[in-house]
């Protein structure tokens, strides 16, 4: 766990490559991808089941051991259409039965759109990006979101915390730490990026600029590292 | 099948006979005894090897059998030679009825090569149909590989030539369509040409595997190969019949050798010539007036790396622009268009120069060139020989060969190399007492070089079961006519890759293409062959699989032709023309906007989209040059043993011969410094290193001791830029403690043991080691002192718990998540689309990484995750190697040094440092600590 401090607000980075925002009492997390791989069973190449289920199991754990009362799903809850197989969504709907005070808030991402909404019996509120949740907060605000906002076309309302680049930084060996690559939170003044929260998913290697703060996530642990030098 | 087997076989057979012979002789030709061998061989249905130099008319050696054999057949028939029916609404092509179904298939491992490859073919058709036996006139020739247009593929589909080229992937292609084998039944012949490239690679597997299934519904299928020299001829002759086969098969060779003669450009001052190897571009002004001045009006520059080759191509151009269009280059990057142009120039003789790759190493047919010049370390004599071969063609001529050193110790592995050849070239030939040795007759086995003695030239090792390739032509078996479970087995282990194929091995692939993984681990709603359903009023015929959905076919015949290409991304202008191919990986590192050299061409990358990355012309004078995997071969065997016998001579003062007498002066400082080991000693320096006490270049280093030395001339910009270059790297390196181990063994070796030594040392102490090989030896260094005594060196270096160390080390480093990345492809997990096509497989779209992770965490028992393994401790680590090694070690007398300075031979190994990987038993957190905190105060500090 590490604290950041940013935009007058306090978010504590998770291991778990979640979020905890103690104002508001929630968890934020972003790019779930549940059912990605059914969907890729569905589609002819195998992969062992597990992972939906061992990301909700995570997701609960969080949940519980602060005791939140909101969850903020930046996007990308769902992966596909042919996804969102008996298998997921019976694992949604048993995760959901096991927190049936959790207010839980979706902004739809690009996946959502195709992959469809997840079932009204589940309470999970939609909505739409930038998605400002908190009209009381301390200037500028938080608006949340899937994808980060171009720099400089937003409209300087708030900071957005935001999913969808997966980032990843790599550590490289002009470090002396060859080719390793860990998922990251990454801060920018005018937004975050969340890490993928799934665990079938990818990530990209991010290109931080100097007034940039990157957090390497390890296995049990975050750790901030130097932009300037995180890129070889 | 069409035709019944000839009425009269041995009448057919001497009339082929006749007819090659007179096909020869009306071209005022005499065949060679190996051909006439082949000929006879094949007519007397045996399948074989055929080995020759290249130039010597292999190709006609393999054809003119099959060939000729047929157009007797055709006259036996007497089909009559009359006018041939035109297509209707084609007022020239014949109708496709005209000609004889499919007899000859002819495999080559390159596309590019077959273009070539259909019209040396179709040349001796055409002469034997006008000539001698009219009937060839219906044997038609065509290509079909990736680049075949649609049209033609459509027409091939409802027949095929009677002679087709194609590649190992079209091959496979072939059998993944349903009827595949009604219309490839009446294969008589198959004739794969280069094998030597495809023996130990999965493309050679893939090819085993093909016609393991060719022979099962073509049972009189003859298999016949062409190879160039390699040290075990007759099992490159096995593995391509099969174990069926074999037995009666032969090798068939020519006594005539082409002599090679070496000479080594030697640069005129050592001690401005960097040991750290710096691509040797200092030497260019020496190597241009080799190409100009030498007499010779053609040469080949060969590179070990595309890098090399696009660095010496730019190199060229700005040193002299007037040569614009009398040099080239060529490598397997380029676009195909631009390869056959440079090809075409070069066969018309019109071009002074082309820088290349191994893409010309490939028999590509082209006028031979007067000269061929090796630029860098030649890795191995085998590889030399083949490149040699390209100048001086013609039978009984000279190859000449001028080795470039780009660092001095090349030097020594152009001496070693040389006097080999010399050797090689008294030698006396396997094919001396006739051009057919037949396999397991021993007289083989007991010359397998076949070319020189045994042991003197590189061998290629088969690979041994690659289950990514069997669970791909599972697949590709469902998706053509299906497959019966025992019969497809048996006619797997009748190839050499998989003769050792287990029951269990057998039964989790045909479980993973099914169900997904072993029985016990989930795969719901998965399968991509499944049982035979039952027909109507018909019950399934047990133990019979087809393919699941046709979907499932279309997009296992997208992966097929993916075994051999690592993710390429193809390269274009923004007008859409092709530029070539690049690495993935290489763009994925450039930011929009970045510059890059391709095709000697700098190009500003303006978008990425779709695995095309758009580029534009940039005016600028400096680029990235592209790192291409693959590049970064290791010494073979052979010529390592060569080099240690050079490195001998130099310790007792003996240095014969040019290159040696060169690298004098640096040899002898190595001995002042520290010393050059005995047979039987192996050397270990140490140095502790400060960060200000780090030299950056070489001649830094060689410039302070011995007043007897001139000063050093001023460096060309070039130089500095490179120092500081090397100077940035080492301020963000650690100083420290380095051990530097020489074992002369190849840097694959190196790094294995490298490897599994800091794996062992990290075991022992919380500590982070950082280790680095080269083709001469390999350095550990750490920031903590490493306290290595003998006693500790041998501890390290004891053969007990080998494998299960190596194992640790594969598993903690990023080795086996790395050779995942092939196996992902080629069992079908990573699914790409075809360049520019709409993507509805988008969101099935995972990199290896991930697979590999999602496998390890939740169906741990995946063979392909044992294969990864088992590929990174076979053919990355070479496992056997690293046991002689050891071995070797532990009976050698370590002979430890403490240096005061880097030593000549220590100094490219630290360079190397500089792109270390490592290993470490250090908790990630605290390493990120570490490292942060290291970071942080640098920033500070800069």
């Amino acid at each position: 766990m590490l604290s950041v401090a940013h935009a007058n607000e306090e978010f504590l980075l998770l291991h778990e490559r979640a979020i905890w925002w103690e104002r508001l009492r929630a968890v934020v997390v972003a790019d779930l991808h549940l059912g990605k791989g059914d969907a890729f069973r569905a589609g002819g190449v195998p992969v062992p089941d597990g992972a939906t289920h061992a990301d909700l199991a995570r997701l609960s754990a969080v949940v519980e051991r602060f005791d939140a009362e909101r969850l903020f799903i930046l996007g990308d809850l769902f992966h596909a259409r042919s996804g969102n197989t008996r298998a997921t969504l019976g694992a949604l709907c048993d995760w959901r039965r096991r927190h049936p005070h959790l207010h839980v808030s979706l902004v739809r991402g690009n996946h959502d759109l195709r992959a469809g909404d997840p079932p009204a019996s589940l309470g999970i509120e939609l909505l739409d990006a930038p998605a400002r949740v908190d009209p009381d907060a301390p200037a500028p605000g938080v608006l949340l979101a899937h994808e980060p906002p171009e720099p400089g076309t937003s409209d300087a309302a708030g900071f957005t915390l935001c999913g969808h680049l997966h980032p990843a930084v790599s550590l490289s060996h002009a470090s002396g730490l060859g080719g390793l690559r860990a998922p990251c939170f990454w801060f920018s003044p005018e937004r975050a990026v969340l890490p993928a929260f799934g665990s079938f998913t990818g990530s990209a290697a991010i290109r931080p600029t100097r007034r940039d703060r990157v957090f390497a996530v390890g296995p049990d642990c975050v750790a901030e590292v130097r932009p300037a030098f995180a890129i070889a | 099948m069409k035709t019944a087997t000839p009425p009269n076989p041995a009448g057919t057979a001497t009339r082929a006979l006749e007819l090659a012979r007179e096909s020869f002789s009306l071209r005022g030709w005499t065949p060679f005894d190996f051909q006439q061998a082949a000929w006879t061989q094949y007519l007397h249905r045996r399948s074989g090897l055929i080995h020759a130099p290249t130039g010597l008319g292999k190709t006609l050696a393999a054809l003119m059998g099959p060939v000729c054999e047929l157009a007797a057949e055709l006259e036996e028939r007497g089909d009559p030679p009359g006018p041939i029916r035109r297509a209707p609404g084609r007022a020239r092509a014949p109708a496709r009825e005209n000609f004889e179904p499919l007899r000859i298939l002819w495999i080559t491992p390159l596309r590019a090569l077959a273009t070539d490859s259909a019209a040396s073919i179709a040349e001796p058709v055409r002469l034997l149909a006008q000539g001698p036996a009219p009937g060839a006139a219906r044997i038609s020739v065509e290509m079909r590989t990736g680049d075949t247009p649609q049209s033609l593929k459509l027409k091939q589909k409802e027949r095929l030539p009677t002679c087709l080229v194609t590649t190992p992937e079209s091959l496979s292609l072939l059998l993944s369509y349903p009827g595949c084998t009604q219309r490839l039944s009446s294969v008589r012949c198959v004739i794969v040409d280069e094998w030597h490239e495809l023996l130990g690679t999965k493309r050679g597997v893939q090819v085993e595997l093909a016609l393991a299934r060719l022979r099962s519904f073509c049972p009189d299928l003859r298999t016949w190969g062409m190879s160039a020299t390699l040290g075990n001829l007759e099992q490159a002759a096995r593995v391509l019949l099969g174990l069926g086969e074999a037995p009666r098969g032969v090798l068939v060779g020519s006594r005539s050798r082409k002599r090679v003669e070496v000479t080594t450009l030697l640069p005129d001052d050592v001690e401005r010539f960097t040991w750290a190897g710096h691509l040797g571009i200092t030497l260019a002004p020496k190597v241009l007036d080799a190409v100009e001045h030498s007499g010779a009006q053609s040469t080949l520059l060969f590179t070990n790396t595309r890098s090399q080759a696009e660095i010496w191509f730019k190199r060229f151009l700005d040193e002299r622009p007037d040569l614009l269009g009398h040099v080239a280059i060529h490598h397997g990057s380029l676009d195909r268009a631009i390869r056959e142009r440079v090809e075409g120039l070069l066969d018309e003789g019109r071009l002074r120069c082309v820088v290349c790759t191994s893409s010309l190493d490939l028999g590509i047919d082209f006028r031979p060139v007067d000269q061929v010049i090796q630029l860098g370390s030649p890795k191995g004599v085998a590889r030399l020989l083949q490149r040699a071969g390209r100048s001086g063609h013609r039978p009984g001529a000279v190859s000449r060969v001028l080795g470039v050193p780009t660092n001095a110790f090349e030097l020594v592995e152009f001496a070693a190399v040389r006097e080999h050849v010399e050797r090689l070239n008294a030698a006396p030939s396997a094919f001396d007492r006739g051009p057919v040795l037949p396999l397991g007759s021993g007289a083989a086995a007991d010359a397998p070089s076949a070319d020189a003695g045994p042991g003197l030239i590189e061998s290629r090792r088969p690979l041994d079961r690659p289950l990514d390739v069997l669970v791909q032509h599972l697949v590709t078996c469902a998706a053509g006519d299906g497959f019966d479970e025992s019969g497809l087995r048996d006619e797997v282990r009748s190839t050499v890759a998989f003769e050792r194929l287990s029951d269990r091995e057998w039964a989790w692939a045909m479980d993973f293409v099914t169900r997904g993984g072993g029985a016990l681990s989930a795969y719901p709603q998965y399968a991509r062959i499944r049982p035979e359903p039952a027909l109507a009023d018909q019950a399934p015929a047990p133990g019979r699989f087809v393919i699941a959905s046709d979907a499932v076919a279309r997009l296992h015949r997208l992966t097929i032709g993916t075994i051999s290409s690592s993710a390429m991304m193809t390269v274009k202008y923004t007008s859409g023309q092709h530029v070539g191919t690049i690495e993935e990986q290489f763009i994925s590192r450039l930011e929009i906007g970045s510059r890059f050299i391709l095709a000697g061409r700098v190009l500003e990358l303006v978008r990425v989209r779709d695995m095309t990355a758009y580029v534009r012309r940039a005016p600028a004078h400096s680029g990235a040059i592209p790192k291409w995997d693959g590049g970064r071969m290791s010494l073979s065997t052979q010529l390592a043993s060569l080099v240690r016998d050079k490195l001998d001579q130099a310790r007792r003062g003996e240095y014969t011969g040019p290159e040696m007498a060169c690298a004098r002066p640096l040899l002898e400082l190595q001995k002042r410094w520290s010393l050059l080991p005995a047979p039987g000693e192996v050397l270990i320096e140490h140095i502790t290193l400060a960060q200000a006490e780090q030299p950056a270049r070489w001649e830094d280093l060689a410039a302070t001791p011995g007043p007897e030395r001139p000063a050093p001339t001023p460096p060309s910009p070039a130089d500095r830029r490179r120092s500081a270059r090397v100077r940035r790297a080492e301020r963000t390196d650690l100083g420290g403690h380095h051990a530097f181990v020489y074992l002369f063994d190849g840097r694959l070796v190196h790094e294995g043991l490298g490897a599994l030594l800091s794996h062992r040392l990290t075991q022992r102490r919380r500590t982070t080691v950082i280790a680095t090989a080269t083709d001469q030896g390999f350095s550990l260094a750490s920031a903590d002192p490493l306290g290595l005594d003998e006693a500790a060196w041998r501890g390290l270096f004891t053969p007990d718990r080998l494998l299960e160390d190596l194992l640790a080390c594969v598993n903690s480093s990023a080795l086996a998540r790395r050779q995942f990345r092939d196996i992902a492809r080629v069992a079908g997990l990573i699914v790409t689309g075809y360049p520019g096509s709409r993507k509805p497989t988008r969101h099935l779209q995972a990199s290896s990484e991930m697979f590999y992770d999602v496998f390890e965490r939740f169906d741990a028992g995946n063979l392909l995750l044992d294969q990864a393994r088992r590929e990174v401790l076979d053919a990355q680590l070479e496992v056997a190697r690293i046991r002689a090694a050891l071995e070797r070690l532990s009976g050698a007398a370590l002979r430890l040094v403490e240096l005061r300075r880097l030593s000549p031979l220590a100094f490219p190994i630290w360079a190397e440092t500089l792109r270390a990987t490592q290993v470490t038993s250090e908790l990630w957190s605290d390493l990120v600590q570490k490292m942060s905190m290291r970071l942080e105060r640098e920033a500070g500090g800069g």
